[in-house]
């Protein structure tokens, strides 16, 4: 039952460390041990079904929310030592991005610039390189309820990149995104991993999890079910070489379901020691 | 689909969601009861109270304020209908004169409930003591809310298919007659007398003032049968491919999401006027940043307008009433001004819009910045940025017109504003913690705004039976409390807001 994870790297290099964290929601349990990493300049794909704790994980990684127990590593801070500091170095787009709408594109990013520190005189270029980046140049003194849902998604995406982020998480960044700007975003992303930005992707698209992750980790029910490139996988599901990730997540979390994948604690006490050494 | 369908779903989503809160069922109950204010002038006519606001009635005719908004919502926009509507309804093969009749036996039920409901105990005592005059006053009431839906649902649908500079003359006419005993009562001289008689709002006067019930009556009769032929000539009219899609009008659902619907569909309609205001580029310190992004947010959602108009029309009776009792022992709650309605009520009201225009943005500050002793202060100086200068201004006013001491008023007033737009942070904050938005919340934010006043209404209170050396240790009290109890609540509202989980 040993995940590659644990066995073939040294965490303390990775950008992103999730160890063991729980999670109750009104005596509900979102999260029951959830354990991954992300290496620099690595894309991890994070799946599992709806209401598997994907998003939770993303948002106690940020500091939305508060985890009931378990340890959160970002950057070498410790985000329960350091709640503030880790956070200048990370860009996020969540699911469904509420954004301000009374502001303009070109006010929404200056917005999201001043509270992140970027000084003035970097901004402004900062916005306009962004703004050029995702085709928005003619919307920026739009009202953002003017936009339709995929220039919102576009403009929430370059608002995670106004500070030029080390580590990126993205829930369902592709959601009501047209072909082409999907395609946009795919390609910064791909650019940003060549230049050491390390990325953590919630996605439902498998497809796209499969041709574009370094390693994906699978959870279901708040656990993890597996976690390791798609060769890895392969073997961990007992499949076939012409597999396809879909496959190996439907036998996974089914596997979850029956328990099968529940018994890891002695490889998260491994990986702890090493956390902590 | 029968209109009886269409109008019983309508009635069902604007009136189901007040079984989602006992506060609403409080609320209605308390309608009636705002009616009893007209009980003095059926009762004890001639008494003090009831020439009083008989007086009220008749030079201020509140009553106009209903039919001049529905006429007025004509030049507006197109006939409202709401997305299911649009999507399930419209789209078969219902006939537009099905759907606007039922639409309008919905809108005048809505109209009746919201306007007949406080004039029930008048109007049950007017019959019960046999004052004809005001049965008839009351009634005639009634069909001047019939007549304004019916005439607004009727041209809504006209200006469509006929010369649409041809129907605005013809609204602006019916307006002007609507309104012209507000003229008359100005200039009598200038303007012939029988034209109160064909003013709908003219037969409410001659009636109150117990003249004949004749003309007022038949006059009531031609404008009622005349709107019903308008109705059926635009029932004859396809105008289903013209109506506009708005959010679902349920009047007492105020949960967030619904609030913030109809915020983004005002916003969607007027936001784009106020882009010439840019936020860019705005201050360096953070907290006057977040001030400046706030008070964008309220131009371009059109808080301002609404504020500036709420505040014009509490304070027009307001002189009225001075001016007019000031002569003759005024009756004590005459001195309380809309300045003490402003302190108590529009931090109140600032918490409400902060809730439905930003609220589901903190993820950008929770996320993102470490600052949230700025943020809370942010929050706290936009409030005074916009309630101080209105407050300011009625304080002048009311010096001008001799009606209060500007220094004493502001004395009092700053202070309250200053704590209660303190405690609307703080308040904000922890029903976000909670995520308790329910209506008894805001009831009890209330009784919160009065207790936090109290300390100040006390001092000057005090004052009064002292001598003037105590001025300037009252001040000096006031100051102090306002000091910390501000400070106290900003801080914790920083730190409740690290709290809240997104």
């Amino acid at each position: 039952m040993s995940d590659e994870i644990f066995n073939k790297y040294d965490p303390l290099q990775a950008t992103l460390y999730v160890y063991d964290v729980w999670k109750a929601y009104d005596g509900v349990q979102a999260l029951n041990g959830v354990s991954l990493y992300v290496r620099k300049g690595e894309i991890l794909g994070l799946i599992g079904p709806n209401g598997s704790g994907k998003t939770t994980t993303i948002k106690i990684i940020l500091g939305l929310i508060k985890k009931d127990r378990g340890l959160v590593n970002v950057l070498g801070y410790d985000i329960d030592k350091n709640p503030f500091e880790y956070k200048q170095f990370i860009g996020y787009v969540p699911e469904t991005a509420a954004l301000p709408e009374y502001l303009t594109a070109y006010e929404f990013l200056y917005y999201v610039g001043r509270i992140r520190g970027v000084q003035d005189s970097v901004l402004k270029d900062r916005i306009e390189d962004l703004l050029k980046m995702f085709h928005l140049e003619d919307k920026k003194r739009e009202l953002l309820i003017s936009l339709s849902k995929g220039m919102k998604q576009k403009l929430a995406f370059s608002s995670s990149l106004i500070c030029e982020p080390k580590l990126l998480l993205l829930d369902e960044p592709f959601i009501g995104v047209d072909p082409e700007g999907q395609y946009e975003i795919k390609s910064v992303l791909k650019r940003l991993s060549e230049e050491g930005c390390s990325i953590l992707l919630s996605t439902h698209l498998l497809d796209l999890a499969e041709r574009f992750c370094d390693r994906v980790a699978i959870i279901s029910k708040g656990k993890n079910v597996a976690t390791g490139d798609l060769e890895h996988l392969k073997q961990r599901a007992s499949l076939g070489k012409d597999t396809t990730l879909e496959q190996i997540f439907l036998t996974l979390t089914k596997e979850g379901e029956s328990g099968l994948a529940d018994n890891r604690r002695a490889d998260y006490k491994r990986f702890f020691k090493l956390f902590r050494r | 689909m029968a209109i009886k369908e269409i109008y019983i779903l309508r009635i069902k989503a604007t009136f189901g969601p007040l079984r989602k809160s006992k506060s609403n069922i409080i609320i209605i109950l308390a309608l009636p009861f705002i009616g009893l204010a007209l009980v003095p002038i059926i009762y004890a006519e001639g008494s003090f109270y009831g020439r009083f606001i008989s007086d009220l009635l008749l030079q201020y005719p509140i009553i106009l304020v209903f039919p001049l908004l529905v006429l007025s919502s004509v030049f507006v926009g197109k006939m409202n209908v709401a997305e299911y509507e649009h999507e399930f309804i419209l789209s078969s093969n219902v006939r537009p004169s099905g759907f606007l009749l039922a639409k309008t036996l919905y809108d005048l039920t809505v109209a009746l409930f919201l306007f007949f409901l406080p004039l029930i105990i008048p109007f049950i005592i007017s019959i019960l003591l046999i004052k004809v005059l005001y049965v008839f006053l009351f009634s005639s009431l009634l069909v001047i809310l019939m007549i304004s839906v019916i005439l607004e649902n009727s041209f809504k649908t006209l200006i469509l298919f006929y010369n649409k500079n041809l129907v605005r003359l013809s609204l602006i006419a019916i307006i002007l007659v609507f309104s012209f005993p507000l003229f008359y009562n100005l200039y009598p001289d200038y303007f012939p007398f029988w034209l109160n008689y064909i003013s709908p709002v003219g037969c409410l006067q001659f009636l109150l003032k117990g003249s004949t019930i004749i003309i007022p009556s038949i006059s009531l009769s031609i404008w009622f049968t005349v709107s019903l032929i308008l109705l059926i000539k635009a029932s004859r009219l396809n105008f289903i491919p013209y109506v506009q899609v708005v959010p679902q009008r349920t009047m007492f659902d105020i949960s967030l999401s619904s609030q913030v619907m109809k915020q983004k569909y005002v916003l969607s309609k007027i936001g784009t006027f106020s882009v010439t205001l840019q936020l860019y580029p705005a201050p360096k310190n953070m907290t006057l940043f977040f001030m400046k992004e706030s008070i964008t947010r309220t131009l371009r959602f059109g808080d301002l307008y609404t504020l500036i108009l709420t505040t014009f029309f509490l304070y027009l009776p307001y002189i009225f009433l001075q001016s007019q009792y000031s002569g003759f022992g005024s009756p004590y709650y005459l001195n309380l001004s809309p300045a003490y309605f402003i302190i108590i009520f529009y931090p109140m009201i600032f918490s409400q819009l902060w809730f439905t225009e930003f609220s589901e943005c903190i993820w950008l500050v929770k996320a993102y910045s470490r600052n949230f002793f700025s943020f809370s202060t942010g929050f706290f100086l936009w409030q005074l940025s916009i309630t101080f200068p209105i407050l300011f201004i009625i304080s002048v006013l009311e010096y001008i017109l001799r009606l209060s001491n500007l220094i004493a008023s502001l004395m009092f007033s700053t202070p309250t504003l200053i704590v209660n737009s303190a405690f609307s942070v703080f308040y904000s904050f922890w029903l976000l913690k909670r995520k308790a938005f329910t209506p008894h919340m805001f009831f009890l934010g209330i009784i919160f705004y009065i207790l936090l006043s109290t300390p100040i209404f006390s001092l000057f209170f005090i004052k009064e039976l002292l001598t003037s050396s105590f001025d300037h240790i009252l001040v000096i009290i006031s100051a102090l409390y306002t000091l910390i109890a501000s400070t106290v609540f900003i801080y914790k509202a920083s730190k409740l807001f690290q709290e809240i989980e997104v």
